[in-house]
């Protein structure tokens, strides 16, 4: 199941690991062989058989199976640590390109750079699996397997006590992994929500103190903290519990032994000598086991981790494979239903934007014209219904296809931590410099951009040049400009602009429309007269679609809105 | 210089761990004795091989007392060692909390302005990854580290006591491990860094592709930005794998060290028994005792390679617990009425100032815009006047008395602040709004929710006012998460009332709404309200025009536009603002 579940996130590539797995398998064997020779020459010793030239010679062969061992570990040691960044390095690539295949709702909808963030933790973890605690288990285990056999070799009965001794402890082991694969995911669980507390804490301490409740917002994550500390506390009490158990049952095999050979030895079963050479070896046998217990507990919490990294593959991909561009541009919604969760937001939408020219999708905020302007883009695939471009259904559309005819402009602009000319590139990488300036006139911000100290060089993001909204927003115009799509989707672009910014900013996209198929979701109403559709929502329904004068001449929701937008109450006014 | 980093380091640790002194030492004493009883069970191997040997036979009496007390010792070993483990554990996560905690409550107390200046991020990895280091040091290495050098220290002392060559012979791998080791250790830090700067320049490019989706597919960069990623992937793989090449030949050197014990003491013990020096028994406790010997090296080794990390985490705690509180007033006078006003005030983040000597007054029961390009410095102006920081010259007064002179709770009793970025816990919308005031009732909740336009869209969630926001609840869209927060902040009913664009991120409908509410709410309080829209402040009782971090005029709007060219062209701006259109050429289907 674990095989199962890492070529699953390796995609398949795990034929790396071989090797040093091999060698620390192998390894184990010439850390034990060692002591099949001492017994020999110990045996020699007792019985007072040893002469210097038998002596040195199985000294030599000692040392090299010693050198034998150390060959063996720089491929188990040194090729299990490659190993390791090799595997997390396939991991990093298929789930980079699986993310890659994930409907743009999967990234929209939670805040994935700390997913994703904790993910490639993970990785890091499993690096360590496989370079460290795997090949030391590995070893850990086939060292007893072979001193087993000298054992055995040594006094066939004692080594059947040992192994008989060896069943009960065993059990311990396998409940220590299942208890750290059970009560670890519980852990996490608990680690995660406190770290979500503490950052709710970080986040909310000034609002937290202007209302007075730094004490009871604190008491809220002091709660979880206290949580934390109790459960933690009682997971490693539980775990050393069971592994120490385990480890006593060892060490107390080993102090039957003692017994067990005192009564062979007196019922002439076995030989002084050989019981003293039984323990010396048994020893080798012992401590591998001892380690075993750290080495898996340590594998199985990193591959609790990998269990979380798993559940992305599970994610569907997005599908659709028609990559020819579609004969025309208007987009067609039809009887279109869609919810994010159990409940439908989308409620059998229709209506038609036509090609080169512009639909405005009005109504209060909630009733869904977000969602719609995300569902033409394939955020997310329209539950029931369906939604064309030129006829052809967006679904059968290769979303990289579809998406190369449009241009988005979003409210919350992602700008990317590297230079304005590469962000503003963005829109289309063969761009030459005057190409660039020319998108960034028309977009209104060629003159602030100037103004920087580093102009279109200057480092955008965290640690670069802090920009105001209004500027960043111009910028995502620019870059939208530059890659000159057929079809251009505004999502309440100028919401949060001040006046200034404001008036540059519609400059700005009046320059990006002419002549484009232009879906618009506006605020205010004024700016979208000229719409040769507009469509108006309630709750996610269509309740109205017309032209401006059309819908102000009907009795309904536009006109209401109309009317209420012109005389806009501010603060101190009476009525 | 590498010594006294690490006596600042353990007198810091040393400094929290205070109340657990006691805990801890014990648990450390009880490992250290469970690592000794180890031995136990190899003596009694060596008495029964001496006795064995030497006569064939050994009494009934003798072999009872030796099994049992190799019995006795390993549970006592392990029991003891559990206990320990329960102790230092005990005291881990005690600490772990209590650094924690100590931290949550010292950030309550320094001025607000305190995170402006840092990412919540930063913070969050003292709280988290470096309170843990520190946990993980003191649960498990600490009495790792403890018992692992008194076990081979006792060990070797046993075993020159017994013969001193062949104890000799038993150690003689150590300078070899050490030599392996300092030059692991060269190696480790020549690459360490680098190694981390790759891997965080690669997590950066993973969230920056992750984050930046949305984007990268509209743009159909996936394959671009997805080469970049690849890049840097592919510098982490042969760094690393340069790293593990280098390092391997040492590395399989140095653990094969720990074993090497054997090499060393067989031909000496060879030897040693051939000329009669030592019995056969004593041979074998070499044999049996040796290879123990080494082993803890490889502890000792790891644990101090963790040192320097936590080391740094404890810096990184120490200099948020360093910051300085927020000056609360040695003799706190109460205000003497809601009138507000700036006296004269100069405030700046970094070295330059952003007010210059401001001068204004809010009288009490009035309404006041704030209004001024972006960067006027209005913002600024309004956080001073709830203390987010303390200003550098000037005053400011709430009802005569310096606001300094008032106890921080009772500062923030008198004042409401609406932020223009709204911060909703991870709770029910009802207890969101009740943080206003936490004795409010539910029905003076929903009274507010209503006031602030919120009480529809609350009411069609499907869990309505239990409805949970935040990760994995309800989304709400931006206006809707800043309708909530005013009525949180109309629940709290201060006499004082400060509004930072509130409406920004709402709808025209809405905004309506709230305004119409808020109206209702204003009569008698002290207002001030900052405004992008200056149509929303027009009938405010004053305006306040800032321009470069002071007052450049007051009046109402009728005065300011007859009066002040600024306020006119931002009113003009302001109303063509509204009225624009889009404009795309329809042509014929």
């Amino acid at each position: 199941m674990m095989i199962h579940t890492m070529k699953k996130v390796t995609g398949n590539n795990l034929g790396c690991i071989k090797r040093p797995f091999l060698s620390a398998v192998l390894e184990g064997f010439f850390i034990a062989a060692p002591y099949a020779v001492l017994a020999v020459v110990l045996s020699g010793i007792l019985n007072g058989q040893m002469d210097a030239a038998r002596f040195w010679g199985l000294y030599g062969l000692m040392i090299l199976l010693f050198a034998g061992r150390f060959v063996l570990s720089l491929e188990s040691n040194g090729g299990g640590m490659i190993a390791g960044y090799r595997v997390g390095g396939f991991i990093r690539l298929h789930l980079g390109e699986h993310l890659r295949t994930l409907p743009m709702g999967f990234f929209a909808q939670r805040d994935t750079g700390e997913l994703v963030n904790r993910l490639f933790h993970v990785v890091g973890m499993v690096e360590m699996m496989i370079g460290h605690f795997l090949t030391q288990a590995i070893r850990n285990v086939s060292t007893p397997f072979a001193v087993f056999g000298v054992l055995a070799w040594i006094s066939l009965p004692m080594a059947g006590i040992m192994a008989v001794l060896l069943a009960v402890a065993l059990p311990f082991l396998w409940g220590l992994i299942k208890f750290v694969d059970r009560q670890g995911k519980e852990r996490v669980v608990l680690i995660d929500k406190s770290s979500s507390h503490i950052l709710e804490y970080l986040h909310g301490i000034n609002v937290l103190k202007a209302f007075n409740l730094a004490g009871p917002g604190f008491r809220r994550l002091d709660k979880v903290l206290r949580e934390l500390r109790h459960f933690s506390l009682w997971f490693e009490v539980k775990c050393f519990a069971v592994s120490l158990t385990y480890s006593a049952l060892l060490e107390l095999g080993f102090v039957a032994l003692l017994f067990g050979g005192l009564i062979l030895v007196r019922n002439g079963k076995l030989g002084i000598p050989e019981m003293v050479i039984f323990l010396v070896v048994g020893l080798k046998f012992y401590r591998p086991l001892h380690r075993l217990s750290e080495n898996s507990a340590l594998t199985r919490a990193a591959f609790g981790g990998v269990k979380a990294v798993e559940e992305i593959f599970d994610e569907p991909s997005i599908e659709g494979d028609v990559t020819a561009p579609p004969p025309d541009f208007t987009i067609r919604f039809e009887d279109v239903c869609f919810g994010y969760g159990a409940t439908d937001v989308i409620k059998n939408v229709s209506f038609t934007a036509r090609e080169k020219s512009m639909t405005a999708l009005v109504g209060p905020s909630g009733c869904g014209k977000s969602t719609l302007v995300k569902l033409m883009a394939r955020f997310w695939d329209a539950g029931r219904g369906r939604v064309t471009i030129g006829r052809q259904n967006i679904k059968t559309m290769n979303p990289d296809a579809l998406l190369s005819n449009m241009s988005m402009v979003f409210q919350d602009v992602y700008l990317f931590n590297t230079t304005i000319f590469n962000n503003i590139c963005f829109g289309k990488t063969s761009a030459g410099m005057e190409h660039v300036v020319a998108a960034a006139r028309k977009a209104q911000c060629h003159e602030f951009i100037k103004a920087l100290p580093h102009g279109y060089d200057t480092i955008i993001g965290e640690g670069g040049a802090t920009l105001s909204g209004g500027e960043k927003q111009r910028i995502s115009i620019a870059r939208a400009i530059l890659k000159d799509a057929p079809i251009v989707l505004l999502d309440e672009a100028t919401a949060s602009l001040d006046p200034e910014n404001d008036r540059l900013v519609q400059q700005a996209i009046n320059n990006l429309v002419r002549s484009k198929t232009l879906i618009v979701i506006a605020h205010r109403l004024a700016t979208i007269t000229k719409a040769a559709r507009i469509v108006v929502l309630e709750e996610g329904r269509v309740v109205q679609q017309g032209r401006h004068e059309e819908l102000l001449e009907q009795e309904g929701r536009y006109r209401r809105m109309w009317h209420e937008q012109q005389n806009t109450v501010g603060f101190r006014q009476k009525g | 210089m590498q010594l006294t980093t690490y006596r600042v380091t353990f007198s810091r640790l040393f400094f929290h761990l205070q109340p657990y002194r006691l805990k801890l030492f014990f648990a450390l004493c009880l490992t250290t004795a469970s690592a000794l009883l180890s031995l136990v069970p190899l003596i009694c191997v060596f008495f029964i091989a001496r006795s064995l040997l030497a006569t064939g036979t050994m009494a009934a009496r003798q072999v009872w007392f030796l099994a049992a007390a190799a019995a006795v010792s390993v549970v006592l070993r392990f029991a003891g060692y559990l206990f320990a483990m329960g102790l230092s554990h005990y005291c881990a996560f005690g600490v772990h909390y209590d650094l924690r905690a100590r931290i949550a409550s010292h950030l309550a107390i320094l001025p607000m302005g305190f995170f402006g200046n840092r990412s919540s991020g930063e913070l969050k990895k003292v709280m988290g990854e470096d309170v843990e280091n520190i946990e993980l040091f003191i649960g498990h290495y600490l009495p790792d580290l403890v018992s692992a050098v008194a076990l081979p220290v006792v060990s070797a002392i046993l075993l020159f006591r017994v013969n001193p060559v062949l104890a000799l012979a038993a150690l003689a791998p150590v300078p070899l491990a050490a030599f392996a080791h300092h030059r692991m250790n060269k190696i480790y830090r020549k690459n360490v860094g680098n190694f981390h700067d790759n891997v965080e320049a690669m997590n950066t490019a993973i969230v920056e592709y992750v984050r930046g989706m949305p984007v990268i597919k509209a743009f159909n960069k996936t394959v671009d930005s997805f080469a970049q990623y690849k890049k840097a992937l592919g510098t982490h793989l042969s760094i690393s794998e340069d790293w593990a090449r280098s390092a391997t030949a040492l590395s399989a050197f140095f653990w094969t060290c720990l074993d090497l014990g054997l090499l060393f003491i067989v031909p000496a013990g060879f030897w040693l028994y051939g000329a009669g020096t030592i019995t056969g028994a004593e041979f074998v406790l070499f044999l049996l005792m040796g290879p123990g010997l080494m082993e803890p090296l490889g502890r000792i080794i790891m644990i101090t390679g963790y040192l320097d990390r936590i080391g740094e985490g404890i810096g990184r705690i120490q200099s948020i617990l360093d910051q300085a509180p927020l000056q609360e007033p040695g003799s706190p006078k109460a205000p003497k009425g809601y009138a507000v006003e700036f006296d004269n005030v100069s405030f700046g983040y970094g070295k330059e100032d952003v007010l210059k000597g401001a001068s204004f007054s809010l009288p009490e029961g009035t309404v006041t815009g704030l209004v001024g390009l972006s960067g006027a410095g209005k913002s600024t102006a309004a956080r001073l006047a709830a203390r987010f920081w303390d200003v550098r010259r000037g005053s400011i007064r709430m009802g005569g008395v310096d606001i300094r002179d008032i106890p921080m709770d009772e500062l923030m009793t008198q004042i409401a602040f609406v932020f223009q970025e709204v911060y909703l816990m991870n709770d029910t919308i009802m207890e969101n709004i009740r943080m206003g005031n936490p004795a409010a009732t539910d029905k003076a909740v929903m009274a507010a929710a209503e006031s602030a336009a919120a009480h529809d869209f609350i009411m069609a969630l499907e869990d309505k006012y239990e409805s949970r926001v935040g990760e994995g609840g309800t989304h709400l869209s931006g206006g809707e998460k800043q309708r909530i927060s005013i009525a949180r902040a109309i629940l709290k009913d201060a006499p004082v009332l400060i509004l930072d664009e509130i409406t920004s991120s709402t709808d025209p409908e809405n905004e309506r709404h709230i305004h119409t509410g808020l109206n209702r709410l204003m009569t008698g309080k002290t207002v001030l309200v900052i405004a992008h829209k200056l149509p929303a402040v027009m009938h405010a009782d004053q305006l306040l025009l800032f321009e470069n971090g002071a007052v450049r005029a007051v009046g109402n709007h009728g005065t300011l536009l007859k009066q002040d060219a600024l306020y006119q062209t931002l009113w003009e701006g302001a109303i063509t603002a509204g009225n624009w259109e889009l404009s795309a050429r329809e042509e014929a289907p």
